[in-house]
């Protein structure tokens, strides 16, 4: 087929396509011969992961609810994919989302799952070698650009022991990582959240004597573990309402203090700046019953989901201090909700049936 | 002020950081100064008119958020809570008539882009092709190819092959 077939030059329906959600780009691969060549293009997946990498585009949420998954535009609140786990898990958890692939794994048998929702492609790497059935554990998915390496990392803690093995996608087994003299004694909650990526480390949220709340930075690409001693006020210290989270690519520590006025409640956002200290901190005021996590930030606005009342995603305003719900989820059961790049990027996986 | 005149012959007047939204007429201005008449024959005056208004709104907005700015120094009532680098797109306004404009019939919209691309004007060009893939991401393969005029040269084995790979797609 010649060019001269288009209504418009190949370069603007290349363009075009990098706009469309991926689903759209799986169903238009059967336009044409070329079409079919140019969506499946290294060249087309990369441009594409760039530009729905890039504020341009309206970011997606995934929701995560036990087996099922389902991405979210947030330009229009529509949910344009759904899929659920086969086989499924016993208890399935969410161990983080890096250029469209996504960690999943049951926390009862600890077998673990790379998929890329878009494309339904999916692998099962081999568990870590030295699995202890009990203590805290979670999975991470991590990428390191400058090898184009896709890791999986494995964290468990161990009656205050800390073991870490790392397994890139398409390896047959795992290394363990030395962890040195680590400050860390506990996390919170009962459930190890998994890690939270940002310039090329994972990032976990723990605590050791005195209080002192510490941040477990793994760097991907060297492989190589450090403990940052986060400056935190004593009185903020007194709330044990700490979540870890992504804002803008970088760490943010969201703290819940005790502070609850007669219909709102007040957050704080505090954006790491990398060494031990914040670059910016937010004082939000939001609904009183409700527990917010930040999703990402655009311009003004931050997207929140409420973890405690009804799994709504909410706009909070910053111009404004207004905090306005956008999307509820018409599930019966409670999902969390997640900061997600809809992409074509392939690893070498099976695809899903 | 420069002159700029359409495929067919139709002459604009607008101010130089008008026409400096394209690139190309940017370039233009930088290597010969005492340009002031500039033909673009691959424009005509129907989507020129409407491509002007884009960079009038768009130089005005900047203009008045530079001087909002200035004053807001000046003043001194910068510092509020709200950290620089968050203040970039306050431009709610520009949003949604950026918005409001784009909503035009699908020849315009397709000619728009033509021209964006050739006049090398990267908002409008990033705001016409999200537009055409906000139209065309809802439509059936069929109706895409009538869209863009594209001829199905897969045998329907091969279609049935693809199909199959991902099936929930195609639901």
């Amino acid at each position: 087929m010649s060019e001269k077939d288009w209504f418009l030059p190949q370069e603007i329906i290349f363009k075009i396509f990098l706009y469309l959600p991926g689903s759209s780009l799986i169903k238009f691969q059967i336009l044409s011969k070329s079409f079919r060549s140019m969506i499946r293009s290294c060249y087309f997946i990369e441009s594409q992961l760039n530009h729905a990498s890039s504020s341009t585009k309206p970011p997606i949420v995934l929701l995560f609810y036990s087996n099922y998954i389902s991405l979210v535009e947030t330009k229009t609140w529509i949910v344009t994919n759904n899929l659920s786990l086969n086989p499924s898990y016993k208890e399935s958890r969410f161990g983080g989302s890096c250029n469209g692939l996504i960690c999943l794994y049951d926390g009862s048998s600890r077998v673990v799952s790379v998929i890329n929702p878009t494309t339904r492609e999916y692998l099962t790497p081999p568990r870590p070698s030295n699995l202890l059935q009990y203590g805290l554990f979670s999975y991470t998915i991590g990428f390191v650009s400058s090898s184009k390496e896709y890791k999986l990392v494995y964290l468990c803690m161990n009656e205050g022991e800390p073991h870490l093995e790392v397994c890139c996608i398409g390896d047959k087994s795992w290394r363990q990582v030395a962890i040195g003299n680590c400050p860390v004694s506990r996390f919170n909650g009962e459930l190890l959240p998994c890690g939270i990526l940002s310039h090329g480390a994972l990032f976990w949220l723990g605590f050791g004597s005195y209080n002192k709340v510490w941040l477990i930075r793994f760097d991907l690409k060297e492989e190589k573990v450090t403990y940052i001693n986060l400056n935190i006020e004593p009185f903020e210290r007194k709330s044990n309402d700490f979540m870890l989270g992504e804002l803008g690519g970088e760490v943010c520590l969201t703290i819940m203090p005790d502070f609850v006025f007669p219909k709102e409640k007040e957050m704080h956002l505090l954006i790491f700046d990398g060494k031990s200290d914040f670059s910016q901190k937010m004082k939000l005021m939001v609904p009183r019953h409700s527990y917010m996590m930040p999703l990402f930030i655009s311009g003004q606005k931050i997207l929140l989901q409420d973890q405690c009342f009804d799994a709504g995603l909410y706009y909070y305003d910053l111009s404004n201090c207004s905090c306005e719900k956008v999307f509820v989820a018409d599930y019966d059961f409670c999902y969390s909700a997640h900061p997600h790049i809809d992409s074509l990027v392939s690893f070498g996986g099976a695809r899903a049936r | 002020m420069i002159t700029l005149t359409s495929s067919d012959g139709v002459q604009f007047d607008v101010r130089e950081a008008v026409a400096k939204e394209s690139q190309i007429i940017r370039d233009m201005i930088q290597d010969d100064c005492v340009i002031t008449n500039i033909p673009l024959a691959n424009v005509n005056h129907k989507i020129l008119s409407i491509v002007l208004e884009y960079c009038q709104m768009h130089v005005d907005k900047t203009e008045m958020e530079v001087n909002a700015s200035k004053h807001q120094t000046t003043t001194g009532e910068g510092s509020s809570s709200v950290p620089v680098a968050l203040k970039v797109s306050s431009n709610k306004n520009l949003n949604d008539w950026d918005k409001e404009f784009i909503n035009v019939d699908l020849d315009t919209l397709y000619d728009l882009i033509l021209a964006a691309n050739y006049l090398n004007i990267s908002g409008l060009l990033n705001l016409t092709t999200q537009a055409a893939a906000d139209i065309i991401k809802g439509k059936t393969t069929e109706e895409i190819r009538a869209t863009f005029n594209i001829k199905n040269d897969f045998t329907p084995e091969e279609e049935a092959a693809i199909r199959k790979e991902n099936p929930w797609a195609f639901e």
